[in-house]
């Protein structure tokens, strides 16, 4: 399993421009703030604000579940659900414990990686581990990528990781992999792979000057 | 702070535990600080991960989602406390914790046979609390801590923590209605030939209490709502009945 792609766009020149890219910023809190206020009003049933919050954040919803998903007309069925989950549990996100984004991309994630659970086991999904993963290449993610700085910035942070540690959380976040399943696909044992998560995700945070 | 667990809150924040480890962690959650702000940092890392394969959606998509909201109604702001996990997951979930609708057939003939072992039940969960409640910790940082949850069917959590080498178990209620004037929930164990034990009384709807009993070789644990003072073999259908398997 040693040829395992982490993250597509690793190889296309994110290095050399993490130089650069690195000093741009976070998403600023004010936006972080307008979405958080747009969800207030999406709570109390404003259509026009939940077309705001799917406008500024359907493509990395829609990207991150059609990754884990793989699957064209699933990722479009999971990324509905997520936002039909949004306009009805508007009024439950608390911005107390968190940023609107993360509480959104939280509940695409679960949706996503509940999906990918029930319809395929583990074993299936082993198997087929290093035909898709050759597939990245030609697959239409890479072709539709939406391009951001801030893309770019976390490329860079990623390539602080090791490369033990990249995989893990690769495989663990974008392939919906459990940490067990996580284990048994890199070959390791199981306390080194939650290990290699946890501190990879320490690392990005530290890298990324992520607050909470 | 058990390091086993505090090692999975990276495994926790990327969805990648089992359901099993999941709930033992939530409930390692609980109690234990250092990593609630862990988790809380990292949470805030994963989306920018997404960052990394955004891709857009096909324009049709839009309009979909656009018509499906207006015909879709809203929760109520309350209905919703807890934004941690989405009300889907619980539903979907049959490999353990499940609640259990007792057939009141079954039940009762427990019940006949419960008769035999009265329990003193007089103990309130407010004087369990005071006496017991570094027990309630202890049994939750655990090495061989186990969590069962369950949902009533008004939407409230009970989740039943055993640790088999103490040999002891934490029953938790979160968000129960109020069990009425002179009413208490009183909890059960059901033992291996089915019968219902008196495991303790509890007067609040959100709360903790130490089991009484043999839990180890415990089965279930039901709760049912008793008059005040509980009572020597349940006199009403379980809210609620956790497996523990």
């Amino acid at each position: 399993m040693g040829s395992v792609t982490p993250f597509p766009g690793k190889d296309e020149g994110g290095g050399a421009t993490g130089a650069s890219s690195s000093e741009t910023t976070l998403p600023a809190a004010t936006e972080s703030d307008r979405l958080a206020a747009t969800l207030r009003d999406v709570a109390k049933g404003d259509d026009a604000a939940f077309a705001r919050v799917y406008d500024a954040t359907s493509a990395r919803v829609h990207g991150l579940v059609l990754r884990v998903l793989r699957n064209p007309a699933q990722a479009e069925e999971v990324t509905q659900e997520v936002y039909l989950e949004v306009w009805r549990r508007a009024s439950s996100f608390d911005a107390a414990k968190g940023s609107p984004y993360a509480w959104l991309m939280t509940l695409a994630h679960r949706r996503a990686v509940d999906r990918v659970r029930s319809s395929q086991s583990a074993t299936a999904r082993d198997e087929t581990w290093e035909a898709r993963t050759r597939d990245i290449h030609y697959d239409t993610t890479a072709e539709r990528a939406t391009e951001r700085m801030e893309a770019h910035r976390v490329r860079t942070a990623l390539h602080g990781l090791t490369d033990a540690q990249r995989e893990a959380v690769s495989l663990a976040y974008l392939g919906g992999y459990t940490h067990r399943e996580v284990a048994g696909l890199l070959d390791l044992p199981l306390g080194t792979a939650k290990t290699r998560i946890r501190d990879g995700l320490i690392r990005l945070r530290d890298q990324l000057g992520v607050t909470s | 702070m058990s390091e086993d667990l505090h090692s999975l809150s990276g495994a926790y924040v990327l969805d990648a535990l089992t359901e099993q480890e999941r709930v033992d962690f939530e409930m390692h959650l609980r109690r234990c600080p250092t990593c609630r702000d862990e988790v809380a940092s990292l949470r805030e890392v994963a989306p920018l991960l997404a960052e990394t394969v955004a891709s857009e959606p096909p324009p049709s998509l839009r309009e979909s989602i656009l018509a499906q909201a207006a015909r879709t109604r809203q929760d109520p702001p309350d209905a919703v406390r807890q934004a941690e996990v989405p009300p889907e997951r619980e539903r979907d979930r049959p490999a353990h914790g499940r609640v259990i609708p007792l057939r009141r057939r079954r039940w009762v003939a427990g019940l006949a046979a419960a008769a035999a072992l009265v329990v003193g039940g007089g103990i309130t969960w407010q004087v369990v609390e005071q006496t017991t409640a570094g027990v309630t910790e202890q049994v939750a940082s655990a090495p061989d801590a186990r969590s069962w949850k369950a949902e009533t069917t008004g939407g409230a959590t009970i989740v039943v923590t055993r640790s088999e080498q103490m040999g002891e178990a934490v029953l938790r209620l979160d968000g129960l209605d109020d069990p009425g004037e002179g009413r208490v929930y009183q909890a059960w164990l059901q033992n291996e030939e089915g019968n219902m034990v008196p495991a303790g009384l509890m007067r609040e709807t959100d709360g903790e209490m130490v089991l009484d009993g043999d839990v180890n070789q415990a089965k279930g644990v039901g709760v049912t709502v008793e008059p005040a003072g509980g009572s020597d073999q349940p006199t009403s259908d379980p809210i609620a009945l956790v497996e523990l398997s």
